[in-house]
């Protein structure tokens, strides 16, 4: 079977220097992986190139078997807070419709259709007693929670998030991931996170970005691994590692 | 005022003048919205003085120089919508440019026509009595206009404003939208100048729907609210202006100006009470 994202020697610039090079990494069908690595290690690039939004400058990348553009349709993205003003006067559930956007017919309002899979997906995550709130009255973890809805409403096949829990407190955190862990089951998630401790608890694999693909482990990053990635010694809190199931990377 | 109200059933002018107001209303209810929301506020700015240019053209070659200005405003929206989405990069200056040249331009193309001064005035400051019933049916284009593509594209205009990486992944074509949105606005600026005039416009553009965003918690909300409020800022600076003789346009800002202030200063109000309220409770 096909991986469900495949890069080989995907490397990538802005016009200067590369912010990725080289990267081969292949993500199967129903992997959590983990994207790990310090600010600027193209981590974000990665993403991007992943939903089609940007062009690998050298080597090939697939997602299902397509061109990203293609595939775009069957990826759901929660992007990071900063992608919108928190102010904007919409509520959870009109944001949540906003993924049915390219399933939904081009004009007029939202189907009957539309609206049961907003509540749906509300009730996924356990927003929908916020449904008809503003966005900006809601907590971090909530408004995380809804982002992950809008995703869940395109009925994607990969599920794609970037820095998940960078707005938000531990426990709301800890929330976030047992919710992947259960969406896991129907699809492939990859998530960007500079939050090594926490995330590889849930992961099944870890990729550590720095321009290049560092290391990819489904063992325990060690403080040596992070060290390598991060260029100099970081601090590191030992932690309880849950999974390690997939194979290791070709 | 009851002058105004007793001869608001006998002058025709005083009816068109009233018309005109609310159509005005209308489109800067919805629009208004959309540019506060998007923080395009200076970007309206532009366009609103872009639109002397085509003025000035269309009354140096005799036409009506609301054509030229609606023509002016289009070019101009799409100018700056290119160049926003082209580069990415900061446009102020490009806006303060066309904001600029077109009113050079407008400047150049009067003075060559002979009688300009008292055209000039209206077209700055506008002047809704005389508004002729020709400008009101282009007015009335223009609110059709507007308003079937808000509804057509609410959810799209909407997702594009809020969350544009977002609506371009789920297949929306946001250059599409984002210029369809620019040329909107600009066809409300240009209803309305004929009210007060296009170096006000912008207060008239964005005060109401500002006013509105204090109370409404959905932009469907703020756009009904804003219109009812342009509405209520049009009618009643008519109306005081009526019996003093003073110009309408000016009077119907500062009307807005001071609702502006009374509205943000009784919100802080209520939420300082609030928060001394919740302190001698805990």
């Amino acid at each position: 079977m096909t991986p469900d994202i495949e890069l080989h020697r995907v490397s990538f610039s802005y016009g200067g220097p590369l912010v990725l090079q080289d990267v081969t990494l292949a993500v199967e069908h129903g992997e959590f992986l983990g994207v790990v690595g310090p600010n600027g290690s193209g981590k974000t690039t990665l993403l991007r190139l992943i939903l089609g939004l940007l062009e690998p400058t050298a080597g090939r990348l697939r997602v299902l078997g397509r061109a990203p553009d293609d595939a775009r349709k069957l990826v759901g993205y929660v992007p990071q807070f900063a992608s919108f003003e928190r102010d904007f006067p919409i509520s959870v559930k009109e944001m949540v419709l906003q993924g049915r956007l390219g399933r939904t017919r081009l004009l007029g309002r939202y189907s009957g259709a539309d609206h049961a899979a907003a509540q749906r997906a509300m009730a996924q995550v356990h927003v929908e007693h916020a449904s008809s709130q503003p966005i900006g009255g809601l907590s971090g973890g909530q408004v995380q929670r809804a982002l992950v809805a809008r995703a869940l409403v395109t009925e994607p096949k990969i599920l794609v998030l970037d820095e998940p829990t960078s707005n938000i407190d531990l426990r709301a955190e800890d929330n976030i991931f047992n919710l992947l862990e259960q969406l896991r089951e129907s699809m492939t998630i990859v998530v960007v996170s500079h939050d090594i401790g926490f995330m590889t608890q849930y992961v099944s694999r870890v990729a550590c970005l720095n321009r290049t693909l560092v290391c990819h482990t489904t063992s325990e990053v060690t403080g040596q691994v992070v060290e390598e990635l991060y260029g100099a010694p970081v601090h590191m809190i030992q932690h309880p590692h849950k999974i390690s199931t997939s194979g290791p990377i070709q | 005022m009851t002058g105004f109200f007793g001869a608001l059933l006998e002058m025709e002018f005083l009816q068109r003048a009233l018309l005109g107001g609310v159509l005005a209303s209308v489109v800067c209810g919805i629009m208004g919205t959309y540019v506060v929301v998007k923080r395009i506020g200076y970007l309206a700015g532009g366009i609103a003085h872009a639109v002397l240019g085509g003025m000035g053209v269309a009354y140096y070659l005799d036409l009506n120089p609301m054509l030229g200005a609606i023509a002016a405003a289009v070019v101009a929206a799409l100018l700056v919508g290119w160049v926003n989405i082209g580069s990415r990069r900061n446009s102020d200056t490009v806006i303060g440019a066309l904001w600029a040249v077109g009113m050079a331009i407008g400047i150049l193309f009067i003075s060559r026509t002979p009688g300009y001064n008292v055209d000039l005035m209206s077209y700055l400051f506008g002047n809704i009595l005389m508004v002729s019933l020709g400008d009101l049916r282009i007015m009335i284009v223009l609110d059709v206009l507007v308003v079937v593509l808000v509804l057509l594209f609410y959810r799209q205009l909407i997702a594009v404003a809020f969350d544009q990486e977002f609506a371009r992944l789920r297949g929306v074509a946001v250059r599409f939208f984002e210029l369809l949105l620019l040329c909107a606005v600009a066809l409300t600026v240009v209803t309305l100048i004929q009210v007060v005039g296009l170096i006000l416009v912008i207060a008239l553009l964005t005060l109401p729907a500002a006013i509105a965003s204090q109370y409404a918690r959905s932009l469907a909300g703020i756009m009904l609210l804003a219109t009812l409020i342009g509405v209520v800022l049009t009618v009643g600076g008519l109306a005081l202006s009526y019996d003093p003789d003073l110009p309408a346009g000016a009077t119907i800002i500062l009307l807005a100006g001071l609702l502006y202030l009374a509205s943000t200063a009784a919100k802080s109000l209520v939420h300082r009470i609030r928060l001394r309220r919740l302190r001698q409770g805990a």
